[in-house]
């Protein structure tokens, strides 16, 4: 169980997506995945795919123009 | 808050088309010419030149376009340059509506200079064409032109091959 974090400012889709998605598959269901973006589009884009993935997936916008998304797969 | 909810939230795909499409018919009602993006931009280079004393008129590209008149007439008095300044505009005061707005700095010299061959390829592209998406995509094919959907068919088959070529530059 742990908290892994990928800064993904200043990259343009869909690279942060796959980068997310590669991430993504090394980890439990037990980990959060925690990634920082600064484009509006990258952050819609990643939480529209994790809730097609069924994953628990929260976003803030932590500051004006930046995105924290947390993703965490779910048991099943 | 009522504010945020209209100017931050995602706007469909059709709501955005549509008022795209109202856009197109009105601006070629008004200028005789449908959207166009990097038409425009190579006439501000031709522009360019011949303030310095060149004479593009005579260049192969511009002699089919049909170039010729004063430099003004291919900048400031171009609907294009007002088109190109509004969608620069636009997006600023949208992305300001929404409390989005903020100086974004260059990951790396890396993506720079992927951006910047990206560009010149588009560009180069766009002139051969000599189409850019906007004026193939707006604009050929609502005309019923065939050219607009061999178009398509090229950008289709140049983004499959951009994809993996960002995929094996900047995931793996």
């Amino acid at each position: 169980m742990g908290e892994y974090y990928l800064q993904l400012w200043g990259e343009m889709c869909p690279v942060p997506l796959l980068k997310a998605e590669k991430k993504l598959k090394e980890l439990t269901a037990q980990d959060t995945l925690v990634l920082e973006t600064d484009h509006s589009c990258t952050a819609r884009t990643i939480q529209n795919w994790a809730r097609k993935k069924k994953y628990l997936v929260k976003t803030d916008e932590i500051a004006n123009g930046i995105w924290q998304i947390r993703i965490r797969k779910q048991e099943t | 808050m009522a504010r945020g909810k209209f100017w931050e939230k995602d706007w469909p795909y059709w709501l955005g088309g549509l008022v795209l499409g109202i856009i197109n018919v009105l601006y070629l009602f008004v200028t005789w010419k449908p959207l166009g993006i990097t038409t425009v931009m190579s006439v501000w280079g031709a522009a360019f030149w011949q303030a310095l004393g060149f004479t593009p008129a005579e260049w192969d590209y511009f002699k089919e376009f049909n170039y010729g008149g004063s430099f003004w007439q291919y900048t400031v008095f171009c609907p294009g340059t007002w088109l190109n300044i509004g969608i620069v505009a636009g997006a600023l005061i949208g992305s300001l509506m929404a409390s989005q707005f903020r100086v974004r700095a260059v990951k790396s010299f890396k993506y720079a200079a992927a951006a910047l061959t990206g560009g010149f390829l588009m560009g180069y592209g766009a002139r051969l064409a000599p189409r850019c998406n906007i004026g193939a995509l707006l604009g050929d094919i609502p005309s019923l032109s065939l050219q607009g959907w061999v178009f398509a068919l090229f950008v289709f088959a140049g983004a499959i091959i951009g994809a993996r070529i960002i995929v094996r530059l900047f995931v793996d």
